[in-house]
């Protein structure tokens, strides 16, 4: 479904309305149990987005762009650090209080309504969508820079290993020689094996999680 | 017989090539990290240097654009994909970690007489 929404009242009431919506947000979100931290600072641009959504003579659809790019920008800057199911249920209350605010304004009753919903589910659907690309985008990009770092690392001993062994292969070197060849092949293996240890999954549980 | 510097910040890998270069009949010296690194190239004045590319705080590709036209530099990386930028820079040699005795002798090798001449520092 495409909707055409131009000139529609609720822009305006987005407007007027918009620093009580965000406070009937915040305590309802509090209520639920969640502490508000997943749309944490990116409410008020969702509010001006969706409003702006609602302005333009445009499908929602392409206008959802608007509120994504918002969305994706505060994903990526949070990193990992936020629960994608808190930012689900956030925006879940967020719908919730601006249906209740058309209510209120008896927007109800007006042909638009429908167009409201869809308004606001089109959206929230790409915000979450959105949401869950860059969390999982940044974590193959943390995998890729550990495994690139790790990678560094394990070359160095094994640089020292394989020099050191081809040394004990030669015939004739003196016996101080040999003996600290020896001894930097035995102190690479230790190296190797304790970066692979630190590298390595804990458990069987997390390999198989992994 | 050659003059060869070791500038790495990893001391068994550096200790190692200077057992492998010295059984190939090198003269080797090796930069101790926390030594001024020009200063230690300047008192020594070896014919080839072996460059790690990440020289702990120090970076080796710093090192290499003051001195990578002024000496042959062989750089050592566990960083493969460096290769292009170090020999942008004036590395005659690169050699990717880990690599044997002989991939070793034959880069200070090749970098003492495959390379044009250098003026001595």
């Amino acid at each position: 479904m495409v909707a055409r929404l131009e000139g529609h009242p609720f822009a305006d009431l987005l407007a007027r309305r918009k620093s009580e919506i965000e406070k009937r947000w915040q305590e309802r979100v509090q209520t639920d149990g969640g502490d508000g931290v997943g749309l944490s600072g990116a409410l008020s641009d969702y509010l001006e987005g969706l409003a702006h959504t609602l302005s333009h003579p445009h499908a929602i659809e392409e206008e959802a762009q608007v509120w994504l790019e918002s969305a994706r920008e505060h994903a990526v800057t949070r990193g990992r650090s936020f629960d994608v199911h808190a930012v689900i249920r956030e925006l879940e209350i967020l719908r919730d209080v601006l249906l209740e605010v058309a209510l209120e304004e008896g927007m109800i009753a007006q042909p638009p309504f429908d167009e409201i919903v869809h308004a606001l589910d089109v959206p929230i659907a790409a915000t979450v969508s959105s949401y869950v690309q860059a969390r999982d985008s940044e974590a193959k990009r943390s995998e890729a820079e550990h495994i690139c770092f790790l990678t560094h690392e394990l070359r160095n001993p094994l640089a020292v290993a394989t020099l050191a062994a081809a040394q004990l292969r030669r015939m004739g070197l003196p016996t101080a020689v040999q003996e600290r060849a020896a001894e930097l092949v035995e102190r690479s293996l230790q190296r190797l094996r304790a970066l692979i240890e630190s590298a390595a999954p804990p458990s069987a549980e997390s390999w198989r999680a992994s | 017989m050659a003059r060869v510097m070791i500038l790495d910040d990893e001391p068994d890998l550096a200790e190692i090539c200077t057992l492998v270069l010295e059984g190939a009949g090198h003269l080797v010296a090796r930069w101790r990290p926390g030594e001024p690194v020009l200063a230690s190239i300047a008192r020594f004045r070896p014919d080839v240097i072996l460059l790690d590319w990440i020289l702990g705080p120090v970076r080796g590709d710093h090192i290499l654009a003051l001195i990578g036209r002024e000496a042959r530099v062989v750089v050592m990386s566990a960083l493969h994909g460096v290769e292009p930028a170090a020999r942008s820079l004036g590395a005659v040699e690169f050699l990717p970690k880990p690599f044997s005795p002989d991939a070793l002798i034959a880069a200070v090798h090749d970098a003492l007489y495959l390379q044009p001449e250098a003026p001595n520092l």
